[in-house]
């Protein structure tokens, strides 16, 4: 009934509760696990400038390490959960955030995003994050 | 994980579009599936002396013979859905729906709650809220909605 579940997640404990029921739902299921990070366009707005808030809509996260590192942590810590438990986990944290204004919820921007989903399997050498 | 389902349900088609969902879930589970028909008090009030809103709260629904066909009507449902070896739990209350939803939860050990929702937006959300809108702040257990919208 459900091949594909979608864990949102700001690497926050209060996403991080909700990682264990749904890896335990793509293993009874054996489905996929989606894990998306968005990056809160609205929440940024007032530090950053013009210019960096129009990349980040743009899906251009590439020169803001920061923000990176923070949106691969989120996604890293479901990565390992679930491969841990032999579960094909996808990556989405580094898609383009949908048109702030429009409350189309997050399978909205999910379906509006642009790039193809990247398979990431930890390696020993390349650590998806260091936490 | 899951042990124990609930599945709330008025009989209404919005209920019964989550009923699939709770099945599949208990079944593939294992679990025992809780079907809940909550008497809306605040709903009848205004149809029903106080003696019978004061049964009604009491949990006494047998001489009521309407309120208790329709409510056992909606739980059999699920349970005539259910293949035979999953074990459903018909249950029926009185009180405010997301209340009393949250008192089972509580009282049963409910594992997950699979509920339908009618997705109100705009001016109907603000003005009625929706029971699963309710449920999911008033519950501690894991709520799964499914979006019963007419497309």
């Amino acid at each position: 009934m459900y091949d594909d579940i979608l864990i949102p997640t700001d690497g926050s404990d209060v996403a991080e509760t909700a990682v264990d029921h749904a890896i335990d739902l793509a293993e009874t299921y054996d489905a996929t696990v989606h894990t998306l990070y968005v990056v809160d366009v609205d929440a940024l707005d007032v530090s950053l400038g013009t210019e960096q808030v129009q990349r980040i809509k743009q899906g251009q996260f590439e020169e803001m390490n920061e923000l990176r590192t923070v949106a691969v942590e989120a996604t890293g810590d479901v990565v390992d959960r679930g491969e841990a438990r032999g579960l094909e986990v996808l990556e989405e944290g580094r898609r383009r955030p949908g048109s702030a204004s429009l409350p189309a919820g997050i399978a909205g921007r999910f379906k509006r995003s642009t790039e193809q989903p990247r398979h990431s399997t930890p390696t020993p050498d390349d650590p998806p994050h260091s936490g | 994980m899951y042990d124990d389902i609930l599945i709330p349900t008025d009989g209404s088609d919005v209920a019964e579009a989550a009923i699939d969902h709770a099945i599949d879930i208990a079944e593939t589970y294992d679990a025992t599936l809780h079907a809940l028909y909550v008497i809306d008090i605040d709903a009848i009030d205004v149809s029903l002396g106080t003696e019978q809103v004061q049964r009604l709260r009491e949990g006494h629904f047998e001489e009521m013979d309407d309120l208790q066909t329709r409510a056992t009507e909606a739980t059999e449902s699920v349970a005539e859905q259910a293949a035979d070896d999953l074990e459903v739990i018909e249950a029926i209350e009185a009180g405010q729906p997301h209340r009393a939803i949250r008192d089972y939860v509580d009282e049963h050990g409910i594992d997950a709650v699979v509920m339908g929702s009618a997705g109100r937006g705009g001016v109907r959300r603000a003005l009625l809220g929706s029971v699963a809108e309710r449920t999911v702040r008033s519950v501690t257990a894991p709520v799964m909605v499914v979006d019963a919208r007419e497309e």
